[in-house]
């Protein structure tokens, strides 16, 4: 209920402020656990990304926020759960896993940390883990312009334009019965990361945009 | 129960190393490169393995080879 109310007058205030646009959005099953994993230019990312679509996002947020009442009240709204990072942390593994398999949308970045200089950074293997023990699949996705919004240190959101870009979700079912296996992580996240990289350096031209959003409009999800 | 060659056919499997790696001294972490992923990958592995539960907090006492066979036979 929250999330829904905090979700429209977000998405208003995005359309116009940031002029926030997305492409391929059809591109998210409507039903069913799916992880959206896109580049990671800012640490507003999961906020607008959550914003640009319609079914709820779940996200992972830094361990620490939950431990202020006020902070950890508002993200928890928000469907954000904690994660311990760089630490052995099974809690919040089996936390993502048990919200995919129920049915619901979750962001992983493969870069782990957000980009300082916008170039795709080297993977880690996470994105690719949660994705093989939920069995769901993965929809590589690009985020452009949110390094304008919100420099380091800045408290107030700047008017720049943010596009955001999703590609055709990825299957990986070849692998969900086989043992696990590093070699396949690396596979499965090579694979993700090549989708990616292939959307980062797609152009899409602006009229191109608009005749695919006449297109695919009632699939918007 | 566990072997060194059912333990080591595990850590080779999980980590994606040469067998040759994996001696009863060589150090999950430092000679194998595992981080904490890979740790919580290798748990789930002997976990399903040798039917046992370990909780996270004994990670620190899996630094080598021979500290997860020493370990697993004291859960069974």
């Amino acid at each position: 209920m929250v999330y829904s109310i905090l979700h429209s007058i977000f998405k208003i205030i995005a359309r116009v402020y940031i002029r926030l646009q997305t492409i391929g959005i059809e591109n998210i099953p409507r039903h069913g656990g799916v992880i959206l994993a896109p580049n990671h230019p800012s640490d507003s990312d999961s906020f607008i990304l959550g914003i640009a679509i319609r079914r709820q996002l779940h996200t992972m947020a830094k361990e620490e926020i939950f431990r202020r009442p006020l902070p950890a009240f508002i993200v928890t709204k928000l469907n954000a759960f904690p994660v311990k990072r760089g630490q052995l942390d099974r809690q919040s593994i089996r936390a993502a896993t048990g919200i995919l398999k129920n049915g619901h949308v979750i962001d992983m970045y493969p870069e782990g940390t957000v980009s300082k200089n916008g170039d795709l950074q080297l993977p880690k293997l996470g994105t690719a883990f949660i994705a093989l023990q939920a069995k769901v699949p993965v929809v590589p996705t690009v985020i452009r312009g949110t390094q304008n919004v919100m420099l380091k240190g800045q408290r107030i959101p700047r008017p720049r334009k943010v596009v955001i870009e999703f590609g055709k979700p990825l299957y990986f079912d070849e692998y969900y019965d086989k043992p696990y296996s590093k070699k396949i992580l690396k596979a499965v996240t090579e694979q993700i990361m090549t989708e990616i990289k292939k959307l980062l350096n797609s152009n899409v031209s602006e009229e191109t945009y608009h005749a695919h959003i006449r297109k695919h409009e009632k699939d918007y999800c | 129960m566990p072997t060194f060659e059912n333990t080591r056919r595990i850590i080779v499997e999980v980590l994606d190393v040469q067998e040759a790696e994996v001696l009863p001294e060589t150090s999950l972490a430092n000679d194998l490169g595992a981080d904490s992923l890979d740790f919580i990958a290798l748990l789930q592995a002997f976990e399903a393995e040798f039917n046992i539960q370990i909780p996270d907090a004994d990670v620190s006492k899996l630094e080598t080879v021979a500290d997860v066979i020493k370990y697993i036979e004291s859960k069974i």
